[in-house]
């Protein structure tokens, strides 16, 4: 029986909640005291990091879109002043958790492990010593005390800047009230170390610094009251693409000018007076409820700092060492690996450095005659790069950058330049469309005089440094057809070349979208044919109506259904008769979730995808995107038995969604009652358990059965994907 | 490249004692105004430096970072013992070479040298063209293979009277006291 489903919407959740639950999540990870101390202080760090741009971009554009006076409605049914209230609640809500999170739990464990974030009050006489010399010497000469009145504007106040307020009264001279503000340059570290004479490590906060400082700094006048303030700015790029004459010219411009985006949000110190934050207020034109008294530092992100410094690794996950790439005994070099079999890589579980090389052989080999690479974001400290400008002067190497990778932008415009100055061809991509497929193509006159294509595809960005806590996946192939589309993907991009298919591989936004409904499609004619359906699909984010009522439609011709999304996911699992077949798990632990895997029974005979595309939107028809098959066998079992099973066994890190929107623990049952979460040999974790077989300390025999629901004990039995 | 020279604002009268406790002369009103002036102006015309280089002294440093913030300058601030009040022509060039694969920079130095050194930049070798730098003045030079071209100086006092005028209301005023 198929039910048509006409924008229900019921059958969707709030998207921003649950992006909002998705922080959460990350939050609980710093609650939780089974992991490393200092790792929870950077989960901490990291969900405030994320509600920054939560409220730079999605809050600014909602604010932005309410202003225009536009009146859209969300795909669950709420108007956008709807939709603003529940963020005012709910953000208001997570910020008082984040901070009795510092201050109730992390901070004092902090101190009894020896490291200390000090307030002033609490120094002794050699530290203040320390403090007013370090004041005198770094703070005094950068730091000007303004005052503000009619006559003199408020300074500027940067995007996310520390600032600190001031109430200000002359001296004898009692009744009028000033308003002082100080910027603080985002040069200044924000976190300072001061000495201790008891062997602990103690740190103060730059702001208590500065709000120190002021005193000395405002001669003739008392300070009634003074507050750290930090504001944060409306942050989407508005490009009018079309009409701009250079692109590259286009985003510095306009990276600038995201600096002057309206505010959005402020955050102050609670003790701050009443008096400076009306004034604040009507300075930045905010209403009451984008206002956040904070009982703590104003940028919470900046913990990641104490991360960072403190040398403590008994109180940071254990190191692990990534498996290492190893040809077989009869290949001489990775490319003649490559002519024999695929090579598939699961980072950060199998090391980066084999597609780094991969790009630097492309660039040292002289049998390489072209190199082509996309490049989404990319570190300062990127390998790549440097090995693209060492090519230039010797072999045809084209880079397609994208300029628009949100925050990235002011890196990835030096290296376009300077990419440009070596002599490689450097394109921008598409008007319109961000290039987020990550490919790597090589065109090498190997041994036997032959000329062949030797390809990377990937899951995630090529930057080293995010591949160590980014779970993604590699393809290098030498296979035919596939470099062969890559080729063409490659002309597309860079000559607006368009044909009519880029099989095998998916490319949005020309095919990809209606082939992956079609994929669930074909699945729902297997369920009702009686032949074996299944979908397993793992992905940051889900929020595309298409995809997820054709995923309603196969849990209603009965194709079993497991969805492993990290970040939001607006489709609602476990409703009879419509999605009561869908299972949806997020997994938050020590690894970003970031890779992209799409897994179809095919009555038996199963098909993998791969690649740089989630189910939203924006991936389906904003950007570009690439999704490829694994067409060696082997491979596709590695990801159905070793990477997917282990994911969904997972008892430990994955949280359940239920109908009702909320996220639940394996332990936890829906009625309310938890069990004991699982420990010893009953707890899987599926990051502990991958580190573990990479380090050659497991196999994929030991791990257990799916879990199949929460609050049941898990099966011993594995399900197994069948190869016919 | 372009360089723009900016001369430290208004930071009071010289002090009869130290020198040293000279340099810790720090920006007087008149000078945190002339630094929002000139600020806003910059960014108001859209300039973006890649690195702001300051002498060492207190009022050169406020004066860089001030103007800093209202152009959204997020990088660290670059000491330059060549920028000193005392620095001659020959240390001015040194520092400058290090900074030549820069597309922009802003230099905050004091008069009499930058104004020389200006001067200097934008003539052929061995002259010394003669400019005037007010206190909070700001000048953009465009270096070429051989010698600068000044595009425009503009001081505070030149902002303030276009403000002002802009601003001011063609009404009658009503009041007749």
């Amino acid at each position: 029986m198929v039910r048509s489903i006409v924008s229900n919407r019921a059958l969707f959740l709030n998207r921003e909640e649950s992006w909002l639950k998705f922080n959460w999540r990350v939050l609980e990870e710093a609650e939780d005291s089974n992991n490393p101390l200092l790792e929870r202080v950077k989960f901490l760090a990291i969900t405030a990091s994320n509600l920054d741009e939560f409220f730079e971009i999605r809050v600014g554009g909602l604010l932005q879109q309410l202003e225009d006076g536009q009146n859209s409605t969300t795909a669950d049914g709420l108007s956008m002043v709807e939709e603003r209230e529940l963020i005012n609640r709910a953000t208001h809500k997570f910020v008082d958790e984040q901070y009795s999170c510092w201050n109730e739990r992390l901070r004092p464990e902090l101190a009894k492990q020896g490291i200390r974030v000090l307030g002033m009050g609490e120094l002794d006489a050699e530290t203040l010593a320390f403090v007013d010399e370090y004041c005198e010497r770094e703070l005094d000469p950068l730091l000007t005390p303004v005052t503000v009145d009619p006559a003199h504007p408020f300074p500027r106040v940067i995007n996310k800047a520390l600032c600190v307020a001031l109430l200000l009264r002359r001296r004898r001279r009692s009744s009028l009230t000033y308003t002082g503000v100080i910027t603080v340059p985002r040069a200044l570290p924000r976190l300072v170390r001061v000495p201790s004479a008891g062997g602990t490590t103690d740190f103060i906060f730059l702001a208590d610094l500065v709000v120190h400082h002021a005193a000395r700094m405002y001669k003739g006048y008392d300070i009634i009251s003074s507050a750290a303030f930090r504001v944060t700015r409306n942050s989407n790029l508005y490009l009018e693409e079309e009409e701009s004459r250079n692109l590259l010219e286009s985003v510095r411009a306009e990276l600038h000018n995201r600096r002057k985006g309206d505010a959005v949000r402020m955050e102050i110190d609670s003790a701050a007076d009443p008096e400076i934050v009306e004034r604040l207020g009507t300075v930045f034109e905010l209403d009451r409820w984008q206002i956040f008294p904070v009982d703590g530092p104003v940028n919470l992100s900046r913990l990641f700092n104490v991360y960072e410094e403190a040398a403590r690794p008994d109180l940071k996950f254990r190191a692990f060492v990534p498996r290492e790439l190893r040809l077989t005994a009869k290949s001489r070099d990775l490319f003649e690996e490559l002519r024999r079999h695929d090579v598939l890589l699961h980072h950060p579980f199998d090391s980066y450095d084999a597609v780094i090389s991969f790009i630097q052989s492309g660039a040292e080999d002289d049998k390489v005659l072209s190199i082509k690479q996309t490049l989404y974001r990319t570190s300062e400290h990127s390998l790549i790069v440097p090995s693209l400008i060492a090519a230039a002067s010797r072999k045809e190497v084209t880079a397609v950058v994208e300029l628009k990778a949100r925050f990235d932008e002011a890196s990835n415009i030096r290296w376009a330049r300077d990419l440009e100055d070596a002599g490689v061809q450097v394109f921008h991509g598409l008007v319109g469309l961000k290039t987020h497929c990550k490919l790597s193509l090589l065109v090498r006159r190997d041994a036997d005089g032959v000329t062949r294509r030797y390809a990377h595809l990937g899951t995630g960005n090529y930057n080293a440094s995010t591949a160590r806590f980014y779970t993604d996946l590699s393809l290098l192939t030498a296979d035919p057809e596939i470099t062969a589309a890559v080729q063409d993907v490659f002309s597309f991009l860079t000559a607006y070349a368009e044909h009519p298919d880029y099989g095998p591989l998916m490319v949005a936004p020309l095919d990809l979208a209606e082939k992956c409904i079609a994929l669930i499609e074909r699945e729902a004619e297997h369920a009702r044919e009686g032949r074996p359906a299944r979908i397993v699909a793992k992905m940051n984010s889900l929020v595309n109506k298409d995809i997820t009522e054709a995923l309603y439609r196969g849990s209603q011709a009965g194709v079993e259904i497991d969805l492993l999304v990290r970040g939001m996911c607006t489709l609602r699992p476990g409703v009879r008769g419509v999605s009561h077949r869908i299972r949806v798990r997020s997994i938050v632990g020590r690894f970003l979730e970031h890779s992209r895997i799409f897994c179809f029974e095919n009555g038996g005979e199963p098909e993998v995808f791969v690649g740089s595309a989630d189910w939203m939107s924006r991936n389906l028809h904003e950007r570009v995107e690439v999704l490829f098959p694994l067409k060696d066998r082997l491979l596709r079992e590695r990801v159905i038995q070793e990477i997917l099973a282990a994911y969904l066994a997972d008892n430990v890190k994955s949280r359940f969604l239920q109908k009702d929107g909320r996220y639940l623990r394996s332990w936890q049952s829906p009625a309310g009652r938890s069990k004991r979460p699982p420990h010893g040999a009953g707890a899987f974790s599926a990051q502990d358990f991958l580190i573990a077989l990479a380090e050659g300390k497991a196999s994929p025999e030991s791990i257990p059965g799916p879990v199949q629901r929460v609050g049941a004990r898990a099966s011993r039995a594995r399900v197994r994907m069948q190869e016919s | 490249m372009f360089v723009y020279f900016l001369r430290h604002a208004s930071a009071g009268q010289r002090k009869l004692a130290s020198a040293k406790s000279d340099e810790k002369r720090a920006l007087d009103k008149d000078g945190i105004e002339q630094c929002g002036y000139i600020g806003r102006a910059l960014s108001a015309l859209g300039i973006q430096v890649e690195i702001i280089i300051a002498s060492p002294l207190k009022r050169a440093t406020q004066t860089a970072a001030l103007v800093g913030n209202e152009m959204g300058h997020e990088g660290k601030l670059v000491i330059e013992d060549g920028l000193r009040p005392e620095a001659g022509f020959a240390d001015f060039q040194k520092m400058l070479e290090k900074y030549a694969r820069q597309d922009s920079i802003l230099l905050v130095g004091h008069n009499p040298n930058l104004r020389e050194f200006l001067g200097r930049m934008i003539s052929d070798r061995g002259c010394e063209a003669v400019v005037e730098l007010k206190k909070g003045a700001v000048a953009k030079v465009e270096m070429r293979r051989n010698a600068g071209s000044l595009s425009w100086c503009i001081t505070p006092r030149i902002l303030r009277t276009l403000y002002t005028a802009a601003t001011e209301s063609s009404r009658p005023k009503t009041s007749r006291k």
